[in-house]
């Protein structure tokens, strides 16, 4: 028998999964207009454009321009994907290995630094501060407190119910707030991708190589 | 006077509420597969905002991409989102009844020139000129469009361009253009041939070219001419400018890309070849196919393609060293970043000139210089317009190019309302006209020229 804290992680990730599943398919079934103009370039090269090139930091202006920012959106969203591996991983792990415990704990360190960071940018510029909501400071901080559980689960060598408890919240409000982003950016990033690829702007090997079509 | 303040109140108020119900009905139809994933997505991070013009030049939040367009996305999570109906202010969902309609139509006519610069900077990916479009759909078919881009969609509808210019005039200018080309030339075989059944290329204008800038004409007409081309221009259908693509009127669009497709078909032409115009080839190029429904069995080119072939093909020679000036290149938007048409005009001027200088930042990055989105169209936006100009004015300073080749006509006349705004001192030119300039005309019928003009002397 699982624990409780656990058994309602299980079922919110659940809930998660369904609502998430059900955002997508109510999207698949939105009218969409196919694109019938004879392509300059491929649509998939735009889509591998997209996710690989394009998220190299010196790849567009705003990134650069913005460097610090941006690759601390990078480190607090991969430190967030290690805190998920742990919560799968912590159904099986007997104990902690020391080796993990360092450079977890490293990770998750310097994903609740990179948060807090863009948090209190959000705080305290005013223009971010204009495009924020509620939803926007909630989502951020639950985040940092799943990284925050996760790390002293790490510390501890074990993980208690209140790692569970703040998962519950993490998936039961992911599908709802603005972290269902965690989907459709996914989405929407492919769609950017075969837009600007199928039209020749976005190409892995340069532009040349698609004029003339 | 009291009751007739009232009236007026309650008139406005029934105008009001009929407006909301409609704007709702409207978003309600208006929701495709890509609206509802972009909507979704924005994630509020703010890198967008020094890509914008409009922010560059005026610092306000208002011109942030991600707040115009949070405009149509509040609307979408107060109706189509569980938090949003059930604790707006949360999530900043908004009703119908919050949105003023002079703000959205502000904020989506006449401060975006819909250039996607903040598209191609998003860090996740929105096509922001995309959501502008679909917001300005919802303004057009609640009679929200502003009075002069309207007048310039229902001119082009009901007369077939949208300078109203008629057949006969139409016809006129173009035989007077004949007899300069042919004095150019040397040659009274030199012709601008219209409505020729069968030609190769149809090639599509500008209303602003016979109207005012007839020097572009005679230049890709010199082109052809030297390239021994197979050319006509159809004298009723000839408008290759979609100002509805900018109205976000879909039917007025479909009406005008489709009398083009239509003539096309008629003559037999294999290419339609668009003028030096950025909305008119995308509209032509990408978006008339799925307007009408259709794919086309002919080509549609921009004339720069053509050019360029000309030149690859050794069909056309060039001059370099007529142009010793330093010459540089605006992107328009709606043909590089959302054309794909990027490398060719950059060849053509490689041989076209002596001195081409780039600008920085370039291609799909370029800046916009604030004329699309129709905005030359709407005088009411017109300061702002100019103010927003201001990053592309610094780009050409920076070049110290005194010749910038733009191959846009309405990037033309703002780049030249710019160059008397910031003191830029650069002349504007077509790239058709730069490489008509530097023309090595054929000999072969240089020679003809000459020989029957000395039959006839
Ligand atoms: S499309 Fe261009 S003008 Fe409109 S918000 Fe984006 S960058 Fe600004
Ligand atoms: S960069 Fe993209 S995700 Fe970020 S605020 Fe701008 S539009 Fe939204």
């Amino acid at each position: 028998m699982l624990p409780l804290s656990q058994a309602l992680s299980l079922g919110a990730l659940l809930f998660c999964i369904i609502a998430l599943l059900y955002m997508l398919l109510q999207v698949r079934h939105l009218p969409h207009q196919r694109d019938l103009a004879t392509p300059r370039g491929r649509w998939w090269e735009g889509i591998v454009y997209a996710f690989t090139k394009a998220l190299l930091p010196w790849s567009k202006e705003s990134s650069t321009r913005h460097l610090v920012s941006y690759l601390a959106g990078v480190v607090f969203h991969l430190s967030t994907f290690f805190a998920l591996f742990l919560f799968f991983l912590s159904f099986w792990l007997k104990s902690v290995p020391a080796s993990l415990k360092l450079w977890g704990s490293l990770g998750l360190w310097s994903g609740l630094l990179c948060g807090f960071g863009l948090l209190l940018k959000r705080i305290f510029t005013p223009h971010l501060r204009s495009l924020s909501y509620p939803d926007d400071y909630f989502s951020n901080a639950l985040v940092e407190a799943f990284l925050l559980v996760s790390w002293i689960s790490l510390r501890e060598g074990e993980f208690p119910p209140y790692f569970y408890f703040i998962a519950v919240i993490f998936f039961l409000y992911l599908p709802l707030g603005k972290l269902r982003h965690a989907l459709f950016c996914l989405y929407a990033r492919a769609v950017w991708g075969s837009f600007f690829g199928r039209r020749g702007v976005l190409s892995l090997w340069g532009a040349k190589r698609t004029e003339g079509r | 006077m009291g009751g007739k303040e009232d009236r007026g109140e309650v008139a406005r108020f029934m105008e009001a509420l009929a407006n909301q119900r409609l704007t709702l009905e409207r978003l309600r139809k208006r929701i495709t597969r890509r609206l509802a994933i972009l909507v979704n997505s924005c994630v509020h991070c703010g890198l967008c905002s020094d890509s914008c013009h409009y922010y560059l030049a005026e610092n306000s939040n208002r011109f942030i991409p991600a707040f115009r367009t949070d405009r149509l996305s509040s609307l979408f999570r107060r109706y189509h989102t569980w938090l949003g109906r059930r604790i707006p202010f949360w999530v900043g969902a908004k009703g119908v009844e919050e949105l003023s309609i002079k703000e959205l139509t502000d904020a989506v006519f006449g401060e975006c020139s819909m250039c996607g610069r903040c598209a191609i900077n998003c860090s996740v990916g929105l096509d922001i000129g995309f959501l502008i479009r679909e917001a300005r759909k919802i303004l057009a078919e609640l009679d929200q469009v502003p009075g002069g881009l309207q007048s310039t969609v229902d001119k082009a509808v009901t007369t077939g361009n949208n300078m109203a210019i008629t057949e006969e005039e139409l016809i006129g200018t173009l035989q007077w253009l004949e007899e300069e080309l042919q004095q150019e030339v040397a040659d009274r075989r030199a012709k601008i041939p219209l409505n020729k059944v069968g030609a190769r290329v149809l090639y599509t204008l500008n209303p602003r070219e016979p109207k005012f800038f007839p020097l572009s004409i005679i230049a890709i007409a010199k082109i052809f001419y030297a390239a021994d081309e197979d050319w006509t221009i159809s004298s009723t259908n000839f408008d290759a400018t979609n100002y509805a693509y900018y109205s976000g009127d879909d039917q007025a669009a479909r009406t005008i890309a489709g009398r083009l497709v239509e003539e096309t078909e008629r003559l037999g032409a294999r290419i339609l070849a668009v003028t030096e115009c950025g909305h008119a080839y995308r509209s032509l190029r990408w978006e008339a196919p799925n307007w009408l429904g259709k794919r086309f069995d002919f080509q549609v080119k921009s004339i720069l393609e053509l050019i360029a072939d000309y030149i690859r093909q050794g069909r056309i020679r060039l001059d370099s060293s007529i142009h010793s000036a330093p010459v540089t290149l605006h992107d328009p938007c709606n043909l590089v970043r959302y054309g794909g048409v990027m490398e060719v005009q950059r060849y053509i001027l490689r041989k076209a000139v002596s001195n081409f200088v780039e600008m920085h930042p370039n291609r799909e990055r370029n800046y916009c210089c604030g004329g699309g989105g129709g905005l030359l169209s709407m005088s009411e936006y017109a300061e702002l317009r100019l103010k927003a100009g201001k990053a592309k004015a610094e780009q050409i300073r920076r070049t110290g190019a005194k010749v910038v080749a733009a191959p846009c006509h309405n990037c033309i006349d703002q780049l030249m309302e710019l160059n008397k705004k910031y003191k830029l001192g650069i002349e504007t030119k077509t790239i058709g006209e730069i490489v008509a300039d530097a023309l090595i005309l054929p000999s072969r019928r240089v020679n003809s020229a000459i020989e029957s003009a000395s039959k006839k002397g």
